[in-house]
Order: C-alpha cells, then sequence, then structure tokens
C-alpha cells in the first residue's frame, strides 16, 4: 500500500473559529474509509482543503506527494455535500462535459447506470427530482477511474432505497486500487461498508483505526462507538 | 481547455441572448412595419415614436443586460454552488480567467451585432440608404485626405481597441467580485464598493492630471506640439497607446485576479 493523502498540522480557521485544529493524517489506497463527526466538527473543511476549494491556514495537505491543484484534481473525484451541476444543462450535456474534462472519466458506466435509473440523456437536470439529481451527482463522480473519491455526505437528506442505491453504486463502480472517504454521520447505513473510521471532533481527529479493530478493541459496533463518543 | 470552458460558457449564455436578441429584433421588425402604414395622423406619429423609444431601450438594456449577465455568470459559476464543479475540474484559475474575458467579449460583439441588425431592419427605406451613403462618403473621404492604408490601419486599431477595452471593463468587473468574494460577508455589497472605489481613484488621478497640468501649462503644451508634428501619425500614435493601456490594465486585473484565487479564496 502507499500514501495516497497526507495531511500535517493542517489547521483552518474562520475569523475567530477554527475548524480545523493541527490535523496529521495519512490515508493509503485500496480502502473506504468514513470520516466521521457530527456536524459542524470539521468534516467539510477537510474535504474542501482535499479539493483546493479551501486554503489552509497552517500545515499541508498531499495528495500523491502534490499540493492540492490541477494535476491532484485530476486524481481525485469530489461529490459535495450541495448540488453543484448546472442545472439548466441536460443529462447528456453534463456526461459530454465529464468526459471532456477528465479524461479517467467512464462515459459508457455512466449512461449505463442512468439506464438503469431510467434517466434520460435528454433529460434535464432541473426537471429530475432532488433524489435522482443526487443519483446523478453520483454516477458522474464514480464513473470516473480515480485514486480518491471524496465524498460529502453522500447519503444525507435521502430516502432509505435511495441510501441504498448510493452505497451499492460507491462499492460497486469504485477503482479498487484507489480509497473511497467518505463524510456522514448516518453511520449505521454506511458501517458495512467502512474498512477504517476516522473520528473528528472539534476539528481535531481523535480516532483513526480499522473497523475490525474497532470491535475486537471496543467489543462494539463503529456506531455504538460513534454514539457513546459523541454523546452530548 | 480555455476552448472547452468557452463551449460550456457559450451554451449558458445562449439560453438568455437568444430571447433577448430575439425581443430586440421583433421590436426592430414592428418599427419597421409601423413606418409602412405611413400617415399624417397623430395615432401614427405617437405610435411610431413609442416603438423607435421602445427599440432604444431595447438597445440600452440588451448592453446592459449582457454586462450584467457575464458578471453573473463569473460569480456564479466559480464563487457559487457552480464553482464546487468548476473549480475542481483539472482546470488553473488563470485559464478559467482567461476563457470568462474571451466569452464575455465574444457574447458582447454578438449583443453590438445584434443590436446593429436591429438598427438596420428598423431604418429599411430611405433612412438606411441615406446612412450608408454617409458612411461611404466618409471612408472615401477619409480615403483620400489620409490616405487609404493609414484610414484602414485607424480602423483595425479601433476594433482592436474596442476589444481590448472590453476585455479590460470585464477583467475590472470580475476583479471587483474576487476582491469582493474574499470579504467574510456581504460579498457583492463588498465587490461594489472595490468599484466604487476603483472609480474614484480614476476620478483622483484624472484630478491630479488636470492640476499638473493647469499648473504647468508647458506640460500640454509640449505635447500637443509633439502630436502636431507627427501630424496623422499622431492619431496612430494615440490609439496605439490606448490599446497598450487597455492591454497592461487588463494583464493586470488578470494577474491580480489569478493570485487571490490561488492563494486566498476561498469556496465556502
Amino acid at each position: 500500500m502507499s500514501v495516497l493523502l497526507q495531511c500535517t498540522g493542517l489547521t483552518k480557521r474562520y475569523g475567530d473559529l477554527t475548524a480545523l485544529d493541527g490535523v496529521d493524517l495519512t490515508l493509503e489506497n485500496g480502502k473506504i474509509i468514513g470520516l466521521l463527526g457530527p456536524n459542524g466538527s470539521g468534516k467539510t473543511t477537510l474535504i474542501k482543503l482535499i479539493n483546493d476549494l479551501l486554503k489552509p491556514d497552517e500545515g499541508s495537505v498531499l495528495i500523491r506527494g502534490m499540493t492540492p491543484g490541477t494535476e491532484t484534481k485530476k486524481l481525485v473525484a469530489y461529490l459535495p455535500d450541495t448540488p453543484f451541476l448546472n442545472s439548466w444543462m441536460t443529462v447528456k450535456q453534463i456526461v459530454t462535459m465529464f468526459t471532456e474534462f477528465y479524461e479517467d472519466f467512464r462515459p459508457e458506466l455512466a449512461y449505463e447506470m442512468l439506464r438503469q435509473l431510467g434517466i434520460g440523456p435528454e433529460r434535464k437536470l432541473k426537471a429530475l427530482s432532488k433524489g435522482n439529481k443526487e443519483k446523478v451527482c453520483l454516477i458522474l463522480v464514480m464513473s470516473r477511474n480515480a485514486l480518491l473519491y471524496v465524498l460529502d455526505e453522500p447519503i444525507a437528506g435521502v430516502d432509505p432505497a435511495t441510501r441504498d442505491y448510493i452505497i451499492n453504486t460507491i462499492i460497486n463502480n469504485y477503482n479498487p486500487e484507489a480509497s473511497v472517504l467518505i463524510s456522514t454521520h448516518l453511520i449505521s447505513d454506511i458501517e458495512q461498508v467502512l474498512d477504517d473510521v476516522i473520528f473528528i471532533q472539534n476539528g481535531r481527529i481523535t480516532l483513526h483505526q480499522s473497523v475490525d479493530d474497532i470491535r475486537e478493541e471496543h467489543g462494539k459496533s463503529v456506531d455504538e462507538l460513534f454514539r457513546e463518543v459523541f454523546r452530548w | 481547455m480555455v476552448r472547452k470552458l468557452m463551449k460550456y460558457d457559450f451554451l449558458s449564455y445562449l439560453r438568455s441572448l437568444i430571447p433577448m436578441d430575439i425581443v430586440l429584433l421583433a421590436i426592430a421588425v414592428i418599427t419597421r412595419l409601423i413606418q409602412l402604414t405611413e400617415d399624417d395622423s397623430t395615432s401614427y406619429r405617437i405610435l411610431l415614436w413609442s416603438s423607435v423609444t421602445a427599440l432604444v431601450i431595447a438597445c440600452v438594456v440588451a448592453s446592459v443586460m449582457t454586462v450584467v449577465l457575464c458578471a453573473a455568470r463569473f460569480h456564479r459559476n466559480l464563487f457559487a454552488a457552480e464553482g464546487y464543479l468548476s473549480l475542481t475540474l483539472p482546470v488553473t484559475h488563470g485559464q478559467h480567467v482567461l476563457a470568462k474575458t474571451l466569452s464575455s467579449v465574444l457574447v458582447s460583439a454578438v449583443t453590438s451585432i445584434s443590436i446593429l441588425v436591429a438598427l438596420v431592419i428598423a431604418s429599411l427605406g430611405d433612412v438606411l440608404t441615406e446612412v450608408v451613403r454617409a458612411g461611404a462618403y466618409l471612408i472615401r473621404f477619409g480615403s483620400q485626405r489620409f490616405g487609404g492604408g493609414r484610414f484602414a490601419l485607424w480602423g483595425v486599431e479601433g476594433l482592436l481597441l474596442a476589444i481590448t477595452a472590453a476585455a479590460a471593463v470585464y477583467l475590472m468587473l470580475y476583479f471587483c467580485l474576487t476582491v469582493g468574494q474574499t470579504a467574510k460577508k456581504n460579498r457583492i455589497l463588498a465587490a461594489v464598493g472595490v468599484l466604487f472605489g476603483l472609480y474614484l481613484l480614476t476620478q483622483i488621478l484624472g484630478t491630479v492630471g488636470i492640476v499638473i497640468s493647469v499648473t504647468n501649462p508647458e506640460i500640454p503644451e509640449r505635447i500637443l506640439e509633439w502630436l502636431e508634428d507627427m501630424r496623422y501619425d499622431s492619431v496612430t500614435f494615440v490609439l496605439s497607446s490606448m490599446i497598450v493601456i487597455e492591454v497592461i490594465l487588463g494583464t493586470v486585473y488578470g494577474l491580480l485576479i489569478r493570485t487571490i484565487m490561488r492563494k486566498k479564496l476561498n469556496v465556502e
């Protein structure tokens, strides 16, 4: 296994609020990692720093030894927690756009998944339901043959059936050589697919362990441990 | 990459531009049709002047809307929700800025052509014939008076000046939006503040220039003498200088935008 992502002393502040406080983190390839923490714990900030959408105040992020930029964007497939597609575009236009910009994008895979969902290529994104829009976003991201998939709250705010579809899409389509970093606070739904978990609280990483080790060491599921650690 | 970015910018612009151009051309056609029913009645005059007024307003609205549309597209595509896609594409910030600027200049050219076509349609017949004759006379006169080659050069320089000036104006607007984006809140208001600040700065510089000219009259006199000595080449010199100034201004704005986006900007 080789180092895919390395964060060293990563700090990000929003005015007086410290969103990330000296985070040290190393991720290797070939794993599905859950980034778990309550709302406002710093999950999205960390993900945005990985994707070059935020600039760190201190410390560094390295993806395959490179600071986030044009080259790392070729390696990282990112699903934000907000609708990010141009709603005026048709499904076909957005697939073409991904094909044109990302060398690792697999349009045939995207079209196949869209066909299974019954979403026609000529449909406009704004005409799709919220659930279908989220599925299209996920399909586009998972149709990339990336080295690191970063998914920010992919199962938040969707019905249980859609949640299952999203989880199945993730585990069936990611490049096995790659890693998947999934941020969520809906742990019970995703626990069964995770290899490792990272607990983040008040901008600090409080736990980074494999799911098997957690079960063995604490005698609890990740969900149970999470509820215990983050109890109010 | 710039070409690909421009393609999607154009697809976005066309959604607003096509309806706007259709309305503009429709008003022009209506204005022309009203002219065909010419008579001496008051109702005809009211109808004609109303349609001409509507056409003038439509031309102004189309021009203003184009600038607003381009500024809004820059903001929405890079700093709002669409920024999550745009800024995670494997494209440099400089390429984004270049693509947006070129698209905006081209869109402005399309609007200018639409306005020109609308005016031609509205003035078809005697008015257009007179305008074409006047234009042809001016070109003939200019070519004879100043030489065909020089006159054509001025035309090319004028066109280049229009393009570089449009690019510099868009880059200035983008610069204001980018600086505004670094504010913690009220970012659009902050961008308007930066625009006002730049306007104030140009007014101060202009006033300082006037004060220097008034207190040292030999300076403007020398410049005027120098331009007189150059005769017709002075026009070429002035136009070229203005093009260079616009290019420098545009480059400075572009570099500042790129630097802010690379070092400072947070998409929150």
